[in-house]
């Protein structure tokens, strides 16, 4: 960027442009732009003597390694303060969901364990022979884990199911009390929004409904369902709702526009498997 | 993780004391027992004889055993039933026990037999054996049916577990006793979608021989046992309702008089896969005909296949017949047939155990050795979802087969969840 030469001896310009030298009259000042840090010219060089205060907006952090200190919230009510939930495996044998997902319910057989995977580390690992549902759902109507579009909810998986055969996977969210253990998630009269495969799919797809009366609709991702792990994550908003699996090139990013959850209606997250 | 099942045979003493049958290779946590036949293997001969018994282990209490014949006994018939508790099986004669055996050592490689009560008469038994790790848990005992009138649900509980698979058989006696009648039941049920029962009767001392068959292959059925004054008339009757935490419930549909208040012994099983279904025998092809079952969700370990001789329907069937076969593989799997003829003036039965077929569809005669073989199959595999057979005799009619796959269980399937964040306004 070039340097610009403002009024009462000050000189603008970013931190990485060259800034004048020798022949700068004593006292001149340069402002960085991109750090709001200021300079004056003592006759040898350039000192920084202060830094601007400024607002922090429409920002982005890129760098590897930026520390931010001595935050303050001006309001513990503000919307920055947004329900969170979380689940990081920990080293114990029981589940580890922490926030507000500590709400959801053990669906299915048995209380998840943990193991280490290679790659991952610690992961939950529900485990079932005979056929049934495993998985967390969020069946009452009132628990933390009803959220709506309007919320702005966002939820980001990484997941695995150990066989594609015969078996469904179904991960999202919906009006329903649970998933059910059929090729149908979301049936003509539910809302929601579900990533995974059914027993007949051959690739991971993103089903979805209004509750409208319509058969739920299907999109694929064009990725074929294996025992892998992947991560999908789900951004509703105020006109879509965007489902992301791994990379997100091409068709495993899916913007939904139509047929999807109206913003006020009520949908619960479940992440299951089920054969 | 593996469910483990072979078929064998002995033939027992002829006095008191035990018999030691080994050759199992597995310590055996399920025994059934079966006769059809007591004199030479795969020889016919006169009589109609089923002898079916269980046990779990050596415990008096945990063995069950029935007996029903309908002999050859010329222009009047001769029928005699039993159901004993304490043991694994069962003779009678003149509506008297005459041989009791009881199982009273299970080891590594097979089984032992008591023999507390004996005939003098050498008996060809075929066996049963379950086991393996995947059996979790058995249970054999025995509850009765409800009183006369009493339909709908029955709960059986004290099981101590849930059951994957059920075994049940009987006959019209009402305690552990003996009696001038042949009313039997065998059924197998999994779920109320999978059950299966045979059913038998032959009256007693009819001038003319009164005897019928009934057979429900369709899963809607798990017990059926006759009237012993009727061979067209269902005493009881009843259907699978739920597998529960301690037991079963069965909704009886018919609770006759005849049918009240009678002893059925159970073989519950938890571990291991299961599938009850039925086939139909070919019609057509040149003998060997080979036919492939798929379907059963699994590879078995082992098969059971039992028939009354007749095409799949759900009415009552003239003339009492029954084929028990079981196998592991084509060279291990026998059968044990035996039929009894209705409306003749003067009896026409016979029965035959054979060690190289799984299956026999035949028409009895008053000369047993002029006995009609229908349809006969072998065992050639055992298949990743099924089996196959092979017919190496058949005819024109679609006998239905009811068949029970066992199986190791399925490998659990397991979701993992490596890392999950949401967030949400407000």
């Amino acid at each position: 960027m070039t340097i610009q030469y403002r009024a009462n001896r000050v000189i603008s310009g970013e931190s990485g442009d060259t800034r004048p030298g020798t022949n700068t009259i004593v006292d001149t000042v340069f402002l960085e732009t991109d750090t709001f840090k200021r300079y004056a010219w003592n006759g040898e060089e350039w000192i920084q003597y202060e830094t601007l205060a400024m607002p922090f907006t429409n920002k982005t952090i890129s760098a590897e390694t930026n520390t931010i200190s001595d935050l303050q919230l001006t309001s513990i009510f503000a919307q920055n303060a947004k329900r969170t939930g979380a689940i990081v495996p920990a080293c114990t044998a029981a589940d580890s969901l922490t926030g507000h997902l500590r709400g959801m319910t053990v669906n299915g057989d048995g209380t998840p364990t943990w193991s280490i995977d290679p790659t991952e580390g610690p992961v939950l690992a529900f485990a079932r022979a005979a056929s049934g549902i495993m998985g967390y759902t969020s069946a009452g109507t009132t628990d933390a884990m009803v959220t709506r579009r309007a919320l702005n909810p966002y939820l980001k998986i990484r997941f695995k199911l150990s066989s594609i055969s015969s078996t469904r996977l179904y991960i999202g969210f919906t009006s329903a009390t649970a998933l059910p253990n059929t090729d149908t998630p979301l049936a003509t009269n539910e809302s929601g929004v579900i990533f995974g495969y059914t027993s007949a799919d051959s690739d991971f797809s993103v089903y979805y409904n209004d509750g409208q009366g319509g058969a739920m609709a299907e999109v694929e991702t064009g990725v074929v369902k294996d025992v892998l792990y992947h991560t999908v994550s789900f951004q509703f908003g105020a006109s879509n709702v965007i489902v992301i699996l791994d990379d997100g090139a091409d068709t495993k990013t899916q913007t939904l526009t139509t047929q999807i959850p109206a913003t006020t209606t009520d949908i619960k997250l479940s992440i299951i498997g089920a054969f | 993780m593996v469910l483990s099942f072979k078929t064998g045979s002995f033939t027992s003493r002829t006095t008191t004391g035990t018999d030691t049958v080994t050759g199992v290779g597995f310590t055996p946590k399920v025994i059934i027992l079966y006769t059809t036949a007591g004199g030479a293997e795969s020889t016919y001969a006169a009589r109609f004889t089923l002898v079916f018994g269980g046990a779990i282990d050596t415990t008096a209490a945990n063995q069950q055993a029935i007996f029903a014949t309908s002999r050859n006994s010329g222009a009047t018939s001769y029928a005699e039933e039993a159901f004993q508790s304490a043991s694994a099986y069962t003779y009678v004669d003149d509506a008297t026990i005459t041989a009791t055996g009881v199982i009273s050592a299970i080891g590594a490689d097979g089984f032992t037999m008591n023999w507390t009560l004996n005939d003098g008469v050498a008996k060809l038994i075929y066996f049963i054996c379950i086991g393996g790790a995947d059996i979790i848990s058995t249970k054999a005992a025995e509850f009765t049916s409800p009183t006369s009138g009493t339909t709908g649900n029955q709960v059986t509980t004290g099981v101590g577990f849930q059951p994957d698979f059920l075994i049940l058989y009987g006959t019209s006696e009402a305690g552990a006793t003996a009696d001038y009648s042949c009313v039997w039941c065998l059924g197998f049920a999994k779920s109320s979608t999978e059950q299966a029962s045979l059913s038998g009767v032959a009256l007693d001392g009819a001038a003319t021989m009164d005897t019928a068959r009934y057979q429900r292959g369709d899963n809607s059925k798990c017990y059926m046992l006759f009237s012993d004054a009727s061979t067209t008339t269902k005493a009881l009757e009843g259907n699978l309702v739920s597998m529960n935490a301690d037991g079963f419930t069965i909704n009886w549909t018919t609770v006759g008089a005849a049918g009240a208040s009678k002893k059925i012994a159970y073989i519950a099983l938890k571990g291991g896969n299961y599938h009850i279904g039925a086939i139909t025998a070919p019609t057509a092809g040149t003998a060997p005909v080979s036919q492939a079952t798929t379907g059963a969700g699994f590879q078995p370990a082992g098969i059971m296949m039992l028939s009354c001789g007749a095409t799949a329907n759900t009415a009552i069937n003239t003339n009492m017949r029954l084929s028990v076969g079981a196998g592991s593989g084509s060279t291990d799997r026998r059968v044990g047939w035996a039929g009894d003829k209705d409306a003749v003036a003067d009896t026409a039965n016979s029965r035959i155990m054979l060690p190289d077929k799984i299956i026999k569809v035949a028409t009895e005669n008053a000369t047993a050795a002029n006995t009609t073989t229908q349809a006969e199959a072998d065992l050639t595999s055992l298949d990743s979802d099924g089996f196959t057979l092979s017919w190496t005799t058949r005819d024109t009619n679609a006998y239905e087969v009811i068949y029970i796959a066992f199986g190791s269980s399925a490998a659990a399937k397991t979701l993992y969840i490596a890392k999950a964040f949401f967030k949400a306004d407000g």
